[in-house]
């Protein structure tokens, strides 16, 4: 099979990311009643979580035992998986679309918690066992230059909340600990995923580079996915829109990690 | 079989993989670093070592099973 035609299926892979992850968006236009829309919404996540839970187990049990990066694709699929349970307990989310309060606030903390935990962890196996594999040619320099560039980005999106949530956390208050918790983790991810990003740039062009590729797809989408719930508002966007963009980022970022676990399995085993 | 062509074959049998740009980086880096000679020296009787040294980094990115495959192939394309 000549070059191009092997990187097809990997093509088809994250388009199809990308147009199922409009889904939300399609709801949105086709579902007036915001209850009802919630509960679409809802659905859909749980849907999602599921679905980039098993893609990255996949990638995990291609690996065998002992080996770097199948502890680190654990990691970020029971990332997704923690949501799930935690999720069915809070059920549909208003917010944006309708007054109602958050159901268990201290349980939704925690899953944001324990998602931000365990997906630091997961990348930060897989950009050691990078820059472990002898193949990370960047200097100490380019590596601090990118990591600032990351903490300055993460910084601009998760800044406001801690900002605003810091003080009721230093005061007792326990979701505002959990927003604050959340913020900084979200922090911590972009900074130790940055690796990965170069991985997916310096491997460009052969198939390796397709998973790496696909899961910083997954963090610019989670990153899209902050942006929006910080500055959607302040871009002119009404609540109901912000809602419907967050939730199209969503998808992108559970699809897109689906995609870069599947893209793991089909590397390893068209090289073989 | 002349000596340059030798790491030309090993990157063109990596380049699939890891991108024809890795492909050759590594293959350079590995030579100069790990086996402390020129790539363009590289003989057959050097290409063990060379793939022991990638080897690690090959497990790494493909799990072993796959990477022991790729080096088999290598090794016997340039037997």
């Amino acid at each position: 099979m000549n070059s191009p035609r092997r990187h097809l299926r990997f093509q088809a892979l994250a388009l199809g990311g990308v147009a199922v992850g409009l889904v939300p968006a399609c709801f949105a236009l086709s579902i007036a009643d915001p209850v009802r829309l919630a509960s679409a919404f809802f659905g859909w996540a749980m849907a999602l979580y599921l679905t980039a839970a098993g893609g990255m187990l996949v990638a995990a049990l291609t690996f065998d035992r002992g080996e770097a990066l199948r502890p680190a694709w654990l990691l970020l699929g029971a990332a997704y998986l923690v949501l799930v349970p935690t999720q069915i307990a809070i059920g549909p989310k208003a917010g944006g679309l309708f007054a109602e309060a958050v159901r268990f606030p201290v349980v939704d903390s925690l899953a944001s918690g324990a998602f931000g935990a365990l997906a630091v962890a997961g990348f930060l196996l897989l950009s050691r066992a990078w820059r472990a594999s002898g193949l990370d040619t960047t200097s100490p320099a380019g590596r601090l230059a990118a990591q600032l560039l990351a903490l300055l980005v993460a910084g601009v999106l998760a800044g406001p909340e801690l900002v605003e949530r810091l003080p009721a956390a230093l005061g007792g208050d326990v979701n505002a600990l959990g927003d604050v918790l959340a913020d900084l983790l979200d922090v911590s991810l972009f900074v130790v995923a940055v690796p990965v990003l170069r991985a997916a740039l310096v491997l460009g062009g052969g198939l390796v580079a397709w998973p790496w590729l696909l899961l910083t797809a997954s963090l610019m989408a989670w990153l899209g996915y902050d942006a929006t719930a910080v500055y959607g508002g302040a871009a002119g966007l009404d609540d109901r829109t912000v809602r419907v963009v967050e939730e199209v980022f969503r998808s992108f970022g559970a699809l897109f990690a689906f995609g870069a676990g599947i893209a793991q399995r089909w590397v390893m085993t068209e090289a073989e | 079989m002349a000596p340059g062509s030798i790491t030309a074959r090993i990157e063109a049998k990596l380049a699939p993989l890891l991108g024809p740009n890795m492909a050759r980086n590594a293959t350079r880096t590995f030579c100069q670093h790990t086996l402390q000679m020129d790539p363009e020296a590289l003989t057959a009787a050097d290409v063990p070592r060379l793939l022991a040294a990638l080897r690690p980094a090959l497990r790494t990115l493909l799990g072993a099973a796959t990477a022991e495959h790729l080096l088999d192939e290598i090794t016997l394309e340039l037997r």
